[in-house]
């Protein structure tokens, strides 16, 4: 393939038309994605909303009068957005940098850091919780720091800072991970070739890299908004308590959930799920549109990028940022969890006592046997990142080749399973999966397939990101060469766009790891996965409890840490690059 | 995290009214079927012996469905109805009963030791057969020992010595978190509660979702720093049970402000249950000496049965408690979660 995108030099950007759309027949690889969304998200969905605002059989209308005149739900609007692009830019600022660094500076332990950048994805909000306030809290790493040099404490805990941060830890890898694979794979005498133009450094960037960067900044970015958009558990737990512009740190997600929880005030909470999903898609289908308008041909050479090459005075300052900034807002967070693991119940020493307890047997039906939580973990991750590859993969497909408005829109509501408030998805499963053949509850299938479900988006973002960036020539050639339709895909588009897909599926395979929306409400004692190990523990005052949760997350973290290890290990050893 | 919602979710559940009182749905058949499924709430725990030793007498498996708090237990019930997850229900709560009540999920059955649970306890549920007691705890304040001596009643918690010293959870999110409401609106009165939870919110209480984060994040005796928590008068004996290296005594307190309300969890046999018989069997086996014994060191709350015989380490559970006198029909606990929710979170 590679002989293919040799030799076509440097071109203005913009000018030409990018993506192939010129074959048509779009529709027919929309199916996998249908066949999973038709069952599994629009139908609950759907019958759960309009049991909410139709509470008679027929639409109400007094509900939505009701809360479109309430400003205190326009005031969570407003925050949900506000806090949502604030969060954006925070992970934008931090992950570019870093994505640089790993795309194009080779520094000792550089596969191990990008593992563990992406390692916060797993943990669930109650755990991240702890391991800030263990950091940030009033007797926290901080503040005993603080402390001994004589200033005073530090009040992080209920403020939107803590809530950005939180947002910028879970959401930096994204940035990190599909930017700097697109980075690494851009042909360098793309750049050559203007610096011998007469470009400099500056304007190499700006007009040359940045602008073959942008899809993925933008993937990036409308999947970091949706994610902080939706954000649910860090709201609830970091921001207890926190008020900003006069109003609680809450979410329209939060709000959502407390109407809905005590039954009676569902009709605002259907009212503010289509607020919700109406908000969400509006955004995604605006940025589709936006990222196909601007996606310019890449050239990517990554046979031929440089060889990570010595590294400048420059380059070293910004290795050495990047690693404080990542240090800081990841690694600490991450150690401080680690740590509290190994002392709770230890009097301070360092101890493995509460990873020997997770080995003993209590007695109890509440026990779960860390060995068989671990292997149901994977299982439901193996599974759940193959069933996000071929429908995320698929849907790119089907979105890259639509022509007209209606590709961004069909975008946009692809994207709706990260948009869809968690209780509005419970509730829909619980009354839709209850009968005849397809009552699923207690089906790990039924879990495979929610799981499937949250983690395709993310395949999806990855790469569509690189199949509007093909130069529109390639297919075009090979169906001149007589290539049928299938042959194009097979032998043009997937080859180049495997790479993302893999970096796509390391997230997929996080996202299931660590979900626990549906894995709660879908959970079984027979298939007990390790975030509801943890559930279990803290869900019991005292030492051990706390010390067997904090265990239990350090190996959630180790097994996702060396799962990406390997997944980048099949990443360059099976894959050739193209 | 951002699911324990998921199921929480459930509300519609006012809208489905389930069901008639028809006989085919609680048929009088004893112990038939292999396989008996059971939800109960979040906090279920049981030794793995006793339940073997039920499934042993009935050759049967047992299946055991977690789902979510009292509410949300209530609130799936409602929601399949007419397609049930399990036979028996364990976990609903004199709070939920209500609602559960209204829309009809239980069958009636007269366990065979009904008659030794105390009559103050039953008359929780109104004496209906349609749901059993099996446990009872109370929600009250956790202080730590740390701090010195604690305060004694609601009014000291409105004072200044107390400012930002509290921890409590919100009742619209939260099983005791309601619960402690309920206590304030008892001892206040039905005029008189507002003004004290406005007096705590001028006196910086803070709120958190759920029990896991107001103890593990905000509480001082984990890393928190407030020395007071709302949590379960039976919490002290817990952090002496569950204690590394062990402790001679609790390194928290239990506080009684005034009396408490009393949440009584009860179990019933659901409607349309695959299984009725079997169901019956075991609510009355929930009732025996062996499940009854185990109660405390497994779930931390009291047995039904009196004179069980309970572990040394019981003893910090051992409180002085008034019961709180309180009749609430559903749409009196809604408008105290929504006066509650307009006063402390607008």
């Amino acid at each position: 393939m590679t002989s293919l995108t040799r030799g076509t030099g440097f071109r203005r950007t913009g000018v030409r038309r990018t993506g192939f759309r010129g074959q048509g027949g779009g529709w027919r690889w929309g199916f996998p994605a249908l066949l999973l969304l038709t069952p599994f998200l629009l139908w609950p969905v759907a019958a759960m909303l309009w049991r909410g605002i139709a509470p008679q059989g027929s639409l109400s209308a007094s509900v939505i009068v009701d809360v479109a005149g309430d400003r205190f739900y326009w005031g969570r609007l407003g925050f949900t957005t506000f806090q949502a692009l604030a969060s954006t830019a925070l992970s934008l600022a931090a992950g570019i940098p870093a994505a640089y660094v790993f795309a194009r500076i080779r520094f000792p332990g550089r596969e191990l850091a990008r593992a563990l950048v992406t390692a916060p994805f797993v943990l669930p909000a109650l755990v991240v919780a702890l391991a800030f306030s263990q950091l940030l809290g009033p007797s926290g790493w901080v503040n005993d720091l603080l402390d001994a040099v004589g200033l005073g404490p530090l009040q992080a805990l209920g403020t939107l800072w803590l809530i950005l941060l939180a947002h910028a830890f879970y959401n930096v890898s994204v940035v990190i991970r599909l930017v700097s694979g697109v980075w690494a794979n851009l042909d360098p005498r793309t750049e050559e070739a203007a610096q011998l133009l007469g470009a400099g450094r500056f304007a190499t960037f700006t007009r040359v890299t940045l602008p073959a960067l942008f899809p993925a900044i933008a993937s990036a970015s409308a999947l970091v908004f949706t994610f902080s958009f939706t954000s649910f558990g860090v709201i609830l737990v970091l921001g207890a308590g926190g008020r900003f512009l006069g109003g609680p740190l809450d979410t329209v997600e939060v709000s959502i959930y407390r109407l809905a929880t005590r039954l009676v005030e569902l009709p605002a909470a259907s009212v503010l799920a289509l607020v919700q999903l109406g908000t969400t898609l509006s955004a995604l289908t605006l940025y589709s549109a936006l990222q196909r308008r601007t996606a310019t041909a890449i050239e990517l050479g990554a046979d031929r990028a440089r060889p990570l090459r010595e590294t400048s005075t420059a380059e070293r300052v910004l290795l050495g940022a990047v690693a404080l900034v990542l240090g800081l807002l990841i690694i600490a967070p991450l150690a401080a969890l680690v740590v509290g693991a190994l002392t709770t119940g230890g009097g301070g020493a360092l101890t493995a006592a509460n990873f020997a307890r997770l080995f003993e047997d209590t007695g109890r039906i509440s026990y779960v046997d860390p060995v068989q939580a671990v292997r149901w973990s994977l299982t439901f991750a193996l599974g759940a990142t193959l069933g996000a590859a071929v429908v995320g993969m698929a849907a790119a497909t089907a979105i890259s080749r639509t022509k007209g408005p209606l590709g961004p829109l069909v975008d946009g509501a692809l994207m709706l399973p990260l948009a869809v408030p968690a209780v509005v998805l419970g509730f829909g499963y619980l009354t839709t999966f209850n009968r005849g053949w397809y009552d699923l509850r207690g089906s790990p299938w039924l879990m495979l397939a929610a799981h499937s479900l949250i983690a395709y988006p993310f395949v999806l973002r990855a790469v569509l990101a690189v199949l509007r960036g093909i130069d529109p020539r390639l297919p075009e050639a090979a169906r001149v060469l007589g290539a049928t339709p299938w042959r194009v895909w097979r032998f043009v588009e997937l080859p180049i766009a495997t790479r993302a897909l893999l970096a796509g599926s390391v997230f997929a395979f996080a996202i299931s790891l660590g979900e626990f929306g549906a894995t709660l409400l879908l959970r079984r004692r027979e298939f007990a996965t390790m975030p509801i190990a943890i559930f279990e523990a803290l869900g019991r005052p005292g030492e051990i409890n706390l010390g067997r949760a904090l265990a239990m997350a350090t190996v959630l973290l180790v097994v996702t840490g060396l799962s990406f290890l390997a997944i980048e290990r099949f990443r360059y050893g099976e894959v050739a690059p193209f | 995290m951002r699911a324990r919602l998921l199921i929480g979710a459930l509300a519609a559940a006012a809208i489905v009214v389930a069901a008639c009182g028809d006989d085919d749905e609680c048929p009088d058949k004893r112990g038939t079927g292999n396989e008996l499924v059971v939800i109960t709430h979040d906090s279920f725990d049981a030794t793995e012996e006793v339940i073997a030793a039920f499934e042993q007498e009935h050759g049967v498996t047992v299946t055991l469905v977690k789902g979510g708090d009292a509410n949300q237990l209530v609130n799936r019930a409602i929601l399949s109805a007419r397609n049930p997850e399990a036979d028996v229900l364990f976990g609903v709560d004199n709070l939920a009963y209500k609602r559960a009540d209204e829309a009809d999920v239980f069958c009636s059955y007269a366990a065979d030791r009904r008659s030794e649970i105390p009559q103050s306890v039953r008359d929780q549920f109104g004496d209906s057969e349609t749901v059993t007691p099996i446990d009872f705890g109370y929600v009250n304040i956790n202080a730590d020992r740390a701090w010195g001596a604690p305060p004694s009643s609601f009014e000291d918690l409105t004072s200044e010595p107390w400012r930002g010293k509290l921890v409590v959870e919100d009742p619209a999110t939260s099983s005791p978190g309601l619960q402690f409401l309920a206590s304030t609106v008892a001892y206040f009165g039905e005029g008189g509660w507002q003004d004290f939870w406005r007096g705590l919110k001028d006196n910086d209480v803070l709120v958190t979702d759920g029990w896991e984060d107001a103890y593990y994040t905000q509480f001082s005796r984990w890393g928190g720093e407030r020395p007071l928590v709302v949590s379960y008068t039976t919490s002290p004996a817990a952090e002496v049970f569950f204690a590394d290296p062990p402790v001679d005594e609790p390194p928290t307190l239990n506080v009684i402000p005034g009396p408490l309300f009393r949440q009584v969890e009860a179990a019933g046999v659901l409607r349309r249950a695959d299984h009725p018989g079997l169901a019956r069997e075991f609510i009355d086996f929930m009732l025996s000496n062996e499940f009854q014994g185990q109660i405390p060191q497994t779930m931390f709350v009291y047995p039904v049965i009196p004179g069980i015989e309970t572990p040394e380490w019981w003893q910090w559970a051992e409180v002085d408690v008034e019961p709180a006198s309180l009749e609430a029909d559903q749409a009196e606990i809604d408008r105290w979660v929504r006066e509650w929710t307009e006063i402390m979170r607008r």
